[in-house]
């Protein structure tokens, strides 16, 4: 049971350290602020463990994802699994807010 | 708690299947390592990752492996380790 986290000593082919080099995004770090308001002491919704085992369970996913990606991905499964918002309410922000953000996007 | 092990004891990882977050990695499973230090005493994040508190804690070590057990064609200088942090709870006496 190997989680795609867990790749040390697997054939690879070389780092390219260039690549690596990144300028968070105003979104990334959107999502880390709401990482750590979530996580923090007083909310404690959850922890950076249980972050961790669900993006672990992206399984073949996990290297799709950007690094963001995968975070957002874990909270959101973490507040689904613990009750804080129900699939359908989430689904329904999304319909709600998606047009406003393509309408910014494609218009202003 | 008291520690099992003490700088120096050799250990044996166990080679375990295990789903959840695991932080023991599969190239150190079933090798043999030798206790460098212990790290201190931790709540389990393997329960932690369930939204558990983590109790009781867990006693981390540091382990010193020998590249050339962990790699069967390790090339590098024989005397070359690798240092890698374990929870009590996944090593056994060697």
């Amino acid at each position: 049971m190997r989680g795609p986290q867990d790749y040390g000593g697997l054939p690879a082919g070389p780092v390219d350290p260039v690549t690596h080099e990144h300028v968070p995004t105003h979104w990334e770090k959107t999502v880390d602020a709401l990482m750590m308001l979530l996580f923090d002491q007083r909310r404690q919704l959850a922890r950076v463990d249980e972050s961790r085992r669900m993006q672990e369970a992206l399984g073949e996913d996990y290297h799709k994802y950007p690094y963001y990606e995968r975070w957002l991905q874990a909270i959101t499964w973490l507040m689904l699994e613990k009750g804080v918002f129900t699939q359908e309410e989430l689904d329904r922000k999304q319909a709600e807010v998606r047009p406003r953000l393509e309408a910014e996007r494609d218009g202003a | 708690m008291e520690p099992r092990y003490k700088p120096g004891d050799r250990v044996l990882v166990l080679q375990r299947n295990q789903p959840g977050h695991v932080r023991t990695p599969m190239y150190v499973r079933g090798k043999t390592g030798v206790i460098e230090r212990i790290v201190g005493a931790f709540p389990n994040p393997e329960l932690l990752a369930y939204g558990h508190s983590g109790m009781p804690y867990k006693t981390l070590y540091r382990v010193n492996f020998r590249q050339d057990e962990l790699w069967s064609d390790y090339d590098g200088p024989s005397d070359d380790t690798l240092e890698i942090e374990i929870y009590e709870h996944w090593l056994s006496p060697a």
